[in-house]
């Protein structure tokens, strides 16, 4: 029976689509925005469920502000406007809630980066973010024009074809995107370890610890809160610019908050308040992920698993089910993740 | 804080609430957009008010209006392919789907202009529609079927505040159960044919099942971590964790497609003086108001409800006090998960039931708890009807899909500005 | 007693409120009330630069919330207090009303907590690092370029090394702070809070839940911050301890200052002993 099933497995299949996933531009951006949370999070304890608000600013800012053409539809202005956009979301989110207990943080956030999806979504400001069905416009997807075409196309130092082998085959496109998003998420980490061996870092771990002790050795708790939400949103917000890159458009649905917890299991799962965490946490999750959705889906394929317990089109919501079981599971038994600190790792901000 | 940082905050806060008016004020969609369009009459006569809801083939939904005085309405579509356009009502007394005829039409989008769709309706007696009626009968309209939302938010509300009351857990797997409810009921509802007078029977057993999954929450996964003394913010993710695996359950279990109860297939209005209702919002709002009375009572009255109040105000005193924490707190889940399990039938009565309905619900719970005062009872139910009828009322003058922001909105302000909530009480300083 | 600075005092009378030579810090009309009740309601008080002054008074006198209240972690419904930096200059001073936490412990007003808040999964050392005062290198601006806080940091260190020599805590050095017992934390405590050089000192409670062996060197430590020039302020529960080595008292009931003086004048305080103390007590005192 056993012989039988590992007759219908497609082993290099399995492996490569895992494989591929795992250094993916999807794994590229994931991995950005888990550094940036793990800033937030990780480092200074603060309860960002609002992960998505950055990276849909990002997306978005840079978007808009493309197919508007304003300032003559510059790129790179487009690009530095996404993340100012970003900057203007951690101050609102910072200056007024940063005084609220972790918890209460946690629903502030979560709850502004609805606001921010449902109003681009909305139906009125069709004319400026598109509405529900995001930038650029049905007409210019259709005639298969994108902001992403000059990084994509026109700057893209790659020829044109194919490279790699096996399942590890990727057009210049991708793997320019790709570049750039392993790139981002190597400048990221190394702002990141710059920051955290400084005073300034010592500061941050000091506040996520306990704020009053903080606070009665004359550090300025709000500044570095604050200063950590913009450095941190910043970052996430470039994930979501790559993202956008990758795909050629941004619609609200990329913004749902499942895809904050998927970062936040990202983060978990590699180890919260440690360099490599993100990546290693992005790349093993990814892996799992599209490793545990091919076998299901081969297994469903060749009838192992019959179709009353599994469809196969309902195999997509597995990877929902295991992101759950991972989030808690990590939570329970190994809060520190692949890499954390066990001593550092216990979550009880307060 | 400072006056420069005052001065920077309230121009933040300026820049954050015009990006608020933004989706408010801007200018209506303008006329070259690909959309599904239609009038729905009766005959001559035009219907307003009524809801109409577009999904895709996917069944995601694009996007629901609701009539305008002159019973037009317009959707605006991502592209060309094949929608599904809901009538999902309330028509008005004496109006239904002619015989033969649905209230779903699929549609087929081929080419770039808007199409236009209908449903095929009868008058009763073929007695032509009365004019429309004045605005402040149909806003009395919305405003009571705000209250029936309401009073809805404020059922599934009640155990996520009783919860993080005697816990200090903020439960995100809250809103799953309160899917878990109206997917058991739909569920006993379609195989045991328990439907018409027989359906009180299925809302007890879901009530019942309700109970069963807080009980199976808090004994096999929420009581054990908290007496390994993890932490209220580990357990909030432990039930992040939950709640996706929860849902995604019910979508493979339940499947994508939105459903209705039997008992209460689309149903004409009834009228109560200007009030014109279906005549299964009559019968949600009793069932509602009375548990919610019947909560109150136990909460007041009974030796339950004293201790479960105590362990809210100071678990440690209660201990001493000779009240079985563990016991209470067990109880409050059950309690809370059955009648998030009831809230969540009767928004499917009202509604659909599908497998995002937990997901759709969670923001107004946490708005209608936050504006409260988490841990109390009675502030998730003043919060609940508060937050159910302003953002259902506000349908009235705002697009459907801005509704939530209106929930949000006082959401977030509330946190901002007194984060106990309305019935909160301070937290004891030191 | 022998050692107690009664010259710095000179006669101060022995009178709640009363004036005293060279102030560090003084507190006007400061009140803060918790619903109905008056936690703190303190008409003026004043504290002498120099000197190891001890807040005693039953539980629910108001000392914890009067530390806060000054510090800056609580604000008061009304009233101010004024930091005298400077020794003999009543004109060099700093209103410390209104400001915020951080604010007042980089004018040289440090605080400890009645619950140590000692940062358990921060290393011993990075626990003192953290206390020193104006770092380079903890402004944004100047975290990622280590030549502009390299230096500081070694000096820093070095301090911070002497510090911990002195308190006995080098063997922990690299350990987290979590695995200090709690006597030791008190001490890292302290140690921290001296890392920047703080005219005035609050300790909250310093020797409660530490072994009596410990004890005996804190006081040490504390007698040393003072003839180091270092003003101390500090809330004890243990008789023995006030009585050995405080320079001054002040004796607070339901938020108002009953009585103060020096050890023998409180102990003598009939109102003291009447109101508060208990005779339990006196007859402790009779002893000093």
């Amino acid at each position: 029976m056993l012989m039988n099933l590992f007759a219908e497995i497609d082993v290099s299949k399995l492996f490569g689509l895992a494989l591929r996933t795992s250094i993916g531009v999807q794994a590229a951006t994931f991995a950005l925005a888990a550094v940036g949370l793990n800033l937030h999070y990780g480092y200074t304890g603060l309860l960002n469920f609002g992960v998505v608000a950055f990276m849909a600013a990002g997306a978005y800012g840079m978007a808009i502000f493309f197919t508007q053409g304003w300032l003559g539809g510059s790129i790179l202005l487009a690009i530095a406007s996404g993340l100012a956009f970003a900057v203007i979301i951690a101050l609102s989110i910072g200056l007024p809630s940063l005084r609220l207990r972790a918890d209460y943080l946690a629903l502030t956030t979560i709850a502004i980066a609805e606001v921010l999806r449902i109003s681009f979504r909305s139906q009125r400001l069709l004319d400026l973010t598109g509405g529900p069905f995001g930038l650029p416009s049905i007409e210019d997807r259709n005639a298969n024009v994108s902001f992403a075409d000059v990084i994509t196309v026109d700057w893209n130092p790659i020829g044109k074809g194919n490279y790699g082998a096996w399942f590890l085959e990727f057009d210049e496109k991708t793997l320019w995107v790709m570049i750039i998003g392993w790139s981002l998420v190597s400048l990221a980490s190394l702002l990141i370890w710059g920051l955290m061996r400084s005073p300034w870092g010592r500061v941050i771990k000091a506040i996520r610890e306990d704020e009053d002790a903080a606070r009665a050795l004359g550090k300025n708790v709000f500044s570095y809160k604050l200063q950590s939400l913009i450095i941190g949103g910043v970052i996430a917000s470039l994930a979501g610019i790559v993202r956008a890159f990758d795909m050629g458009f941004v619609e609200t649905q990329q913004f749902r908050p499942q895809t904050t917890f998927f970062i936040w299991t990202v983060l978990i799962l590699g180890g919260a308040a440690s360099i490599w965490g993100p990546i290693i946490g992005s790349m093993t999750f990814w892996f799992v992920i599209i490793f545990s959705e091919e076998l299901l889906r081969q297994m469903v394929d060749s009838g192992w698993i019959p179709e009353a317990i599994l469809k196969s089109n309902d195999i997509a919501s597995v990877r929902m089910i295991l992101m759950g079981i991972m989030l808690a599971t990590l939570m329970i038994w190994r809060p520190q993740g692949l890499v954390g600190k066990k001593e550092e790792a216990q979550i009880d901000v307060r | 804080m400072g006056k420069r940082l005052k001065l920077v905050s309230s121009f933040i806060f300026l820049v954050l609430g015009l990006l608020l008016c933004l989706p408010i004020a801007a200018n209506a969609q303008s006329d070259n957009e690909l959309t599904i369009r239609g009038t729905v009459r009766v005959g001559r006569d035009v219907i307003p008010d009524v809801q109409i809801l577009v999904t895709d083939a996917q069944d995601t939904e694009i996007g629901a209006v609701t009539t305008g005085e002159d019973g037009k309405w317009e959707i605006p579509i991502p592209g060309l392919g094949e929608y599904t356009v809901t009538l999902v009502g309330p028509l008005p007394e004496g109006v239904s789907v002619k015989e033969g005829a649905t209230d779903q039409v699929v549609v087929n989008v081929e080419e770039y202009r808007s199409k236009a769709v209908g449903f095929q309706l009868t008058g009763e007696d073929k007695k032509p529609i009365l004019e429309i009626p004045p605005t402040w009968e149909r806003l009395l309209n919305r405003m009571v079927s705000g209250l029936k939302v309401g009073l809805l938010v404020a059922l599934a509300s009640i155990g996520l505040s009783l919860i993080f009351g005697v816990t200090g857990l903020v439960n995100f797997a809250h809103s799953e159960m309160v899917a878990f409810g109206a997917v058991i009921a739909l569920l006993l509802e379609s195989t045991t044919g328990l439907t018409g007078a027989l359906f009180p029977l299925v809302i007890l057993i879901a009530v019942l099942a309700g109970g069963g999954l807080g009980y199976g929450l808090e004994k096999g996964i929420f009581g054990p971590l908290r007496r390994r003394k993890m932490t209220n913010i580990s357990l909030m993710v432990v039930s992040i964790g939950l709640a996706f695996l929860m849902r995604y359950m019910i979508l493979i279990y339940h499947g994508a497609e939105p459903e209705t109860f039997e008992s209460f297939r689309i149903q004409s209005g009834v009228s109560f003086g200007p009030i014109e209702l279906p005549a299964k919002d009559y019968f949600i709002i009793a069932i509602s108001f009375t548990t919610l009375l019947l909560v109150g009572i136990l909460l007041q009255r009974t030796k339950l409800g004293t201790s479960m109040r105590a362990v809210s105000d100071n678990p440690a005193l209660a201990e001493s006090s000779g009240i079985d924490v563990n016991r209470t707190i067990m109880w409050v889940w059950i309690f809370g998960s059955a009648l998030a399990s009831l809230g969540g039938t009767m928004i499917g009565l009202t509604q659909v039931v599908e497998w995002q309905m937990g997901e759709k619900i969670l923001l107004l719970i946490f708005a209608a708890v936050t504006l409260g005062g988490l841990g109390t009872a009675f502030g998730a139910m003043v919060g609940g009807l508060a937050i159910g009828f302003a953002s259902e009322t506000s349908t009235f003058w705002l697009d459907n899909d801005l509704k939530f922001l209106i929930a949000l909105a006082v959401m977030i302000v509330i946190l901002l500005v007194r984060p106990r909530g309305i019935l909160g009480v301070r937290e004891r300083l030191g | 007693m022998s050692d107690n600075k009664s010259s710095e005092l000179g006669n101060v009378e022995p009178t709640p409120g009363s004036t005293k030579l060279d102030p560090i810090l003084t507190i006007d009309n400061v009140v803060r009330s918790f619903g109905g009740l008056r936690a703190v309601d303190i008409d003026h008080l004043e504290v002498q630069r120099g000197i190891i002054t001890a807040f005693i008074g039953p539980n629910g006198a108001g000392k914890t919330t009067l530390f806060n209240l000054i510090t800056g972690f609580d604000k008061p419904d009304s009233g101010q207090w004024t930091f005298h930096q400077l020794a003999n200059a009543k004109s060099w001073t700093t209103d410390l009303s209104g400001l915020r936490p951080h604010q007042i412990a980089n004018k040289g007003m440090v605080r400890t907590f009645q619950l140590t808040k000692s940062l358990a999964k921060m290393t011993v050392l990075d626990n003192m690092l953290l206390g020193a005062a104006e770092q380079k290198g903890e402004s944004l601006r100047n975290a990622l370029f280590t030549s502009r806080w390299r230096q500081q940091e070694n000096t820093i260190l070095r301090k911070a090394e002497d510090l911990l020599e002195r308190f006995k805590l080098s063997h922990m050095r690299d350990e987290y702070a979590a695995t200090l017992s709690g006597g030791q934390r008190k001490l890292l405590e302290m140690a921290r809070a001296l890392m920047s050089e703080p005219k005035l000192i609050l300790l909250d409670e310093p020797m409660a839940g530490v072994n009596p062996v410990l004890v005996e060197s804190l006081l040490v430590h504390i007698e040393n911050l003072r003839d180091e020039g270092v003003s101390v302020l500090f809330i004890e529960h243990d008789m023995d301890a006030i009585m050995g080595i405080s320079d001054w008292i002040v004796v607070l009931a339901e938020g108002q200052v009953i009585a103060e003086g020096t050890p023998s004048d409180v102990s003598k305080n009939p109102a003291v002993i009447d109101a508060y103390l208990g005779s339990a007590i006196a007859e402790e005192l009779k002893d000093v």
